[in-house]
């Protein structure tokens, strides 16, 4: 089996599979694109990959609240073999949609190992959709995101991105992988450095093993330099590729 | 039967009602507290785990079945869809449910708002405020939230009408929207050619593809103008143009859905851009929304279908505060259109990137809502042809009783009783429903011969015009349904959204079909294409019968004389006005003030091909002129999209507002690297009452002006639309829209070529570029602010302003231009504030002119620039710019603009213009 190889998990009303698809590509995976509707019947094919990605967009309108239905299809079909996946020492990633999706259906953060959802994504305090660049303070608790300078830069565009939990906070800050931070570099709830009104300006989570990790802002999006939204800041790169090659460098060191 | 609500645990986790209850403080309402929360009925008893999970968040929401919540003390309001309008949030529940194996009968669904204050509350006052705002009675109702059953299916009886009546009294009745001499020759056509009377689906037929709407009749009529003779106004000013240029790369102009041109040796793109207008007064929400849906079907109908790859919108609405009966407030208006875009644009994953928004008191009953979209296509797609004896496939939504005549509503005029008694005309979108058809069509590619969207008409219109030269026929039966009982017209006419009309050959439609159903959307066989005629049939029963012949060439098109436009008298004549007040009032004047609450809203990064963005820079509040978009990420080619409006002018001088409109869209696409040669323009008019002949004298001095100007500059038209009797009727006056023309241009340029408005660098010289600035305020943004109506208005020479332009063209292809952008809307002043916001970088402009300050800073001749270029490339620029860059200054870090010109001197803070400008 080639073990570079990649799936995009796309559902009704996924948006942001065929850039992620494409930057899986780029970064060496073998990556396909598959329905939820196909997935639902053939659970097993999941386990033929080392590396799951489920991509922004609005998944059944959202109708329901965010990330509710296609996390229901998830719990229902695929959850046992999900479960498998990860303890193979699998990689999975959650794109602002996707990052929902994974709350909402207990993968993230799976503290319990019940898969049971544990914090959530609500309304932004503008309870309005928003489209800018953030700043991010970037720790290494994930394998998504070792090698990153201290802060990058990246845009959110979503309206239900408000991160909270009930969880106690050393529990949740150990789990913590970007946060966003005002021009000092500081972790804030200022608006808009922080765009949505996320507890303890979290922006990104990964569980206890660092493999499953989501995260609001779209690293797809800025994979190449004209990309960035202001050329008065130095950058040396685009910030985005580093995640999914972070991704690649595990895999093929570790699996 | 079950009833489920769902309601955040706590107050600090209900933004809405937060937000709520502040709006309704801001305005004047004691309110305490509001809190909303969601209620479903759904007709069968459903595993309650089951639907626990999927509407309930764990952590944040508390759900209820039988139980009561703990709300006793608040007044409680539903607001739910009346009978028949989309309503996506049960289609999608029970859509999932269905899948899951779960009976659920009917859903419907409801937002409810609880509210308290100390004060009693009365439900009117509350009702008040939500009208309009979270409440449009035109698609929504309140009071008793039940389960209504369907209604039982009629039975079917075909009704013939009589035309031996008063004809414009039964156009009227019908709401055919057809004139004397067009039910003239209706009646000639079935009386003495078919030797009968017509069904009432034959009527709604001919109305439905005879509409302005539909066949564009207005532009296509002969005119006579002064001594002019026109035979075809279209095609003798805006096709002439295009003929005349016979650009290279124009692969497909004015023939289909939208026009398309040669992005690469692969690769073609195709634009266009849609109006949704009167619908979007009544419903902005849901009238912008599927404005945008609509525009993106032309899209994906295009050719063997494009993909959509980026969106634009421009609204003019009222001025804010202003009021008359029967209609929504501006500031409604255009939150709600703004709304009804961004959802629509962003559930289906296309960035939109570029726009506008103009105020002035005539939008006040008659708002204007134009949608762009941009797709991309392999170049053998490009064209489609029906064959003879293939398949009528519908896909995508069902058909139900929403939007019934769009298309003949769209061509009269709006009055205080209209969002009253058209609800038909409105329909709410389902932007999920397109995605997935969206998806399944991409995929089906090369499994049909032509495609088109069933947009206003409906399946009359697509199947009508796909139809044209082989003929139909179609079995109404086959259609699927969203309920029962909707009888054979109106599945025909239904403009149900989310539908698309394609001719399949035998051989491919199970494929088809395979592709269509994994992407969870819906496919129908309702006939073919053949025989020449169009025919159609109910349970068996032929209901309509029409040569294709007479349904496409029989419009009858009288001569209309028209007279010239009662342009504004001009005269020359000194300003001098304090240049520290007006600047204020400039910047912070409507139309030139941010639009940023309204573009973050959007997203412009999905499919992360954006790479200019609407705003940008270390405050990402500069804004750029234009947006760009790399389709393809190893091309080198990328492409600009811009666009030029302005009501002012319009309102003044129809034919030198057309100029400048031009003019202003050439100039946004080369501020950011545009390349002259390979840009293409999209026309649409928005105009008043066509009943006045000096409205109509109007229409042809701005068709003659956009031929002029396009055949001069080279830029082809590739596409257009236009959009008439916008005017409001009141009880005692009617309110006419100011002559209207959005253009839209969109240039193929060189990745390397790009770079942004504002300025980058603190230590750069600044240049005023192109044509002289003259005395030119007559209908500026300073003259509106301070009610001047007495001066000059913006003129060009099409000769010398070609020649700026070029010159700006040929310049973006060597590098040395750091930033531009062009002076348009509160003149050189604002210019250079909005391109000092990006990074907050100051400049010095030093200038002497013959004209006053306040003439210089703020008048808006055309064709003019402003550019930075760095210091140490001085001689070699000016060598290149033969005489046509002035340098007026410099750049600096001090975070002020200051100006001297001649003996005056101002200074302004950046941070403090900032504050009115954002």
């Amino acid at each position: 089996m080639n073990k570079f190889k990649s799936l995009v998990v796309k559902a009704d009303g996924s948006n942001c599979e065929i850039e992620t698809d494409f930057i899986l590509r780029k970064v060496g995976f073998e990556s396909d694109i598959i329905h939820l509707n196909t997935l639902m019947h053939e659970p097993k094919s999941i386990l033929g990959y080392s590396f799951i990605v489920f991509p922004g967009g609005f998944s059944y309108g959202d109708y329901t609240g965010s990330g509710r239905i296609a996390a229901s299809i998830i719990k229902h079909h695929l959850l046992e073999n999900l479960e498998t996946f990860i303890s193979q020492g699998k990689l999975i990633l959650g794109i602002c949609n996707g990052f929902q999706i994974l709350v909402k259906s207990g993968i993230l953060p799976n503290s319990s190992k019940s898969f049971k959802q544990e914090v959530s994504l609500i309304f932004n305090d503008s309870h309005k959709y928003e489209d800018r660049w953030v700043k991010l303070q970037v720790s290494d608790n994930s394998v998504f995101t070792k090698n990153f300078e201290k802060t990058i830069y990246l845009p959110v565009a979503h309206g239900e991105g408000k991160f909270i939990y009930e969880s106690n906070k050393t529990e949740i800050d150990d789990l913590v992988v970007l946060r966003y931070v005002d021009e000092k570099n500081k972790p804030t709830m200022k608006y808009p450095q922080n765009p949505n009104g996320s507890t303890d300006s979290i922006a990104a989570i990964a569980d206890e093993s660092g493999r499953v990790m989501g995260l609001m802002p779209h690293p797809e999006r800025f994979i190449r330099k004209e990309q960035f939204f202001t050329n008065k800041t130095e950058i040396n790169e685009p910030h985005g590729i580093r995640f999914f090659e972070n991704a690649f460098t595990y895999i093929k060191e570790e699996l | 039967m079950l009833k489920a609500e769902v309601i955040a645990k706590s107050a600090e986790f209900d933004s809405m009602g937060i937000n709520i209850a502040n709006e309704m403080n801001s305005l004047g309402y004691k309110i305490n507290k509001v809190r909303t929360s969601s209620v479903y009925l759904f007709e069968i008893d459903v595993d309650r785990k089951f639907i626990e999970e999927i509407l309930k968040d764990q952590i944040t929401d508390e759900i209820y079945f039988d139980s009561k919540n703990n709300m006793d003390d608040y007044l409680c309001i539903d607001i739910f869809a009346k009978r028949g309008v989309m309503d996506p949030v049960a289609e999608t529940l029970s859509s999932y449910l269905k899948k899951s194996g779960f009976e659920s009968g009917i859903i419907r669904t409801s937002r409810r708002f609880y509210f308290s204050s100390q004060k009693k509350v009365r439900e009117e006052e509350i009702i008040g405020f939500l009208k309009n705002r979270y409440y449009n009675p035109l698609i929504e109702e309140h009071g008793t939230f039940e389960l209504k059953k369907g209604i039982s299916e009629e039975s079917f009886n075909l009704i013939e009408v009589s035309l031996d009546c008063n004809l414009i009294e039964l156009s009227k009745k019908m709401t055919l929207s057809l004139s004397k001499p067009e039910m003239e020759r209706i009646k000639d056509y079935f009386y003495n050619t078919k030797k009968r009377k017509p069904t009432d689906i034959e009527l709604e037929t001919i109305a439905q593809t005879w509409s302005e709407h539909c066949v564009h009749k207005t532009m296509k009529s002969p005119y006579q103008y002064k001594n002019l003779k026109i035979k075809n106004l279209f095609k003798e000013t805006i096709v002439k143009a295009t003929e005349e240029i016979n650009h290279k790369d124009a692969v497909s102009v004015f023939s289909d859905n939208a026009g398309i041109f040669k992005f690469d040796e692969f690769t073609n793109v195709c634009f266009k851009v849609e109006t949704h207008n009167h619908p979007s007064a009544l419903e902005p929400y849901g009238g912008a929304g599927t404005g945008a849906g609509g525009v993106i079907r032309d899209i994906i109908g295009t050719g063997l279908s494009a993909k959509p790859i980026a969106n634009t919108d421009v609204f003019c609405v009222g001025e804010f505060k202003s009021k008359i009966e029967g209609v929504i407030e501006p500031e409604e208006i255009l939150k709600g259109i703004v709304s009804g875009v961004r959802d629509y644009g962003n559930r289906m994953g296309i960035p939109t990137v570029n726009g506008a928004v103009c105020f002035h008191p005539n939008y006040l009953g008659n708002p204007l809502v134009f949608c762009g979209s941009v797709g991309i296509m392999n170049s053998r797609n490009s064209f489609k042809k029906v064959c003879d004896n293939d398949m009528i496939v519908v896909i995508g939504g069902k058909t139900g009783r929403d939007g019934i005549h769009g298309a003949t509503f769209s061509s009269v005029s709006l009055t205080d009783e209209s969002q009253e008694i058209s609800s038909g005309a409105v329909q709410i979108g389902n932007p999920i429903e397109e995605k997935k058809m969206l998806d399944a069509i991409l995929e089906a590619d090369g499994l049909f011969t032509a495609i088109t969207d069933c947009g206003a008409g409906g399946l009359s219109s697509a199947v009508g015009e796909m139809g044209e030269h082989t003929g139909a026929e179609v079995y109404l039966d086959r259609v699927p349904l969203k309920y029962d009982g909707l009888t054979y017209d109106e599945i025909w006419i239904s403009e149900s959204q989310e539908r698309m009309v394609l001719s399949v050959n035998e051989r491919n439609y199970e494929n088809l079909k395979k592709i269509v159903e994994k992407h969870n959307t819906n496919i129908a066989h309702i006939g073919y294409f053949r025989g020449r005629d169009l025919k159609i049939y109910f349970k068996k029963k032929l209901v309509l019968d029409i040569e294709m012949s007479f349904l496409h060439k029989g419009i009858p098109l009288s001569l209309k004389k028209v007279k010239p436009y009662i342009n504004a008298k001009e005269r020359s004549s000194k300003v001098k006005i304090n240049v520290e007040e007006a600047a204020y009032k400039v910047v912070g004047h409507p139309d030139v003030k941010s639009k940023e609450w309204i573009i973050r809203q959007y997203d412009h990064e999905v499919q992360s091909q954006t790479l200019i963005k609407p705003l940008g820079g270390e405050t990402q509040a500069g804004a750029n002129d234009s947006a760009v978009i790399s389709p393809i990420y190893k091309s080198e080619k990328c492409l600009v999209l811009g666009c030029g409006i302005n009501p002012r002018y319009g309102e003044l001088n129809p034919s030198k507002m057309t100029y400048a409109v031009i003019d202003e869209a050439v100039r946004n696409v080369l501020c950011q690297g545009g390349d002259i040669e390979h840009s293409f323009m999209l026309d649409n008019f928005s105009w008043g009452d066509t009943n006045k002949d000096t409205t109509l004298g109007a229409l042809v001095e701005s068709c003659l002006a956009c031929r002029d100007y396009s055949v001069n500059l080279g830029i082809p038209f590739i596409s257009g639309k236009d959009s008439l009797n916008n005017f409001f009727m009141m009880k005692d006056r009617e309110i006419e829209i100011p002559p209207t023309l959005l253009i839209s241009v969109i240039s193929v340029t060189d990745k390397n070529r790009i770079r942004s408005s504002y300025f980058n660098d603190s230590d750069s010289l600044v240049y005023l570029f192109g044509e002289n600035t003259k005395n030119e305020l007559l209908g500026s943004v300073l003259f509106d602010s301070y009610r001047i109506k007495e001066g000059t208005m913006p003129s060009l020479n099409p000769k010398e302003s070609v020649k700026t332009h070029s010159l700006l063209s040929s310049l973006n292809k060597t590098g040395l231009i750091e930033s531009c952008h062009d002076v348009s809307d509160g003149g050189l002043l604002t210019s250079i504030f909005e391109m000092s916001l990006g990074n907050r970088i100051g400049c010095n402009i030093i200038f002497k002119t013959k004209l006053s300050p306040s003439e210089f800073l703020f008048s808006e001749s055309l064709s003019r620039y402003v550019i930075t270029v760095a210091k140490k490339n001085r001689e070699l620029f000016e060598s290149m710019a033969s005489g046509k860059a002035e340098l007026i200054g410099a750049t600096n870090s001090t975070g002020n603009i200051s100006f001297k010109i001649n003996k005056t001197s101002v200074k302004f803070e950046i941070r403090e213009l900032e504050k009115v400008y954002r």
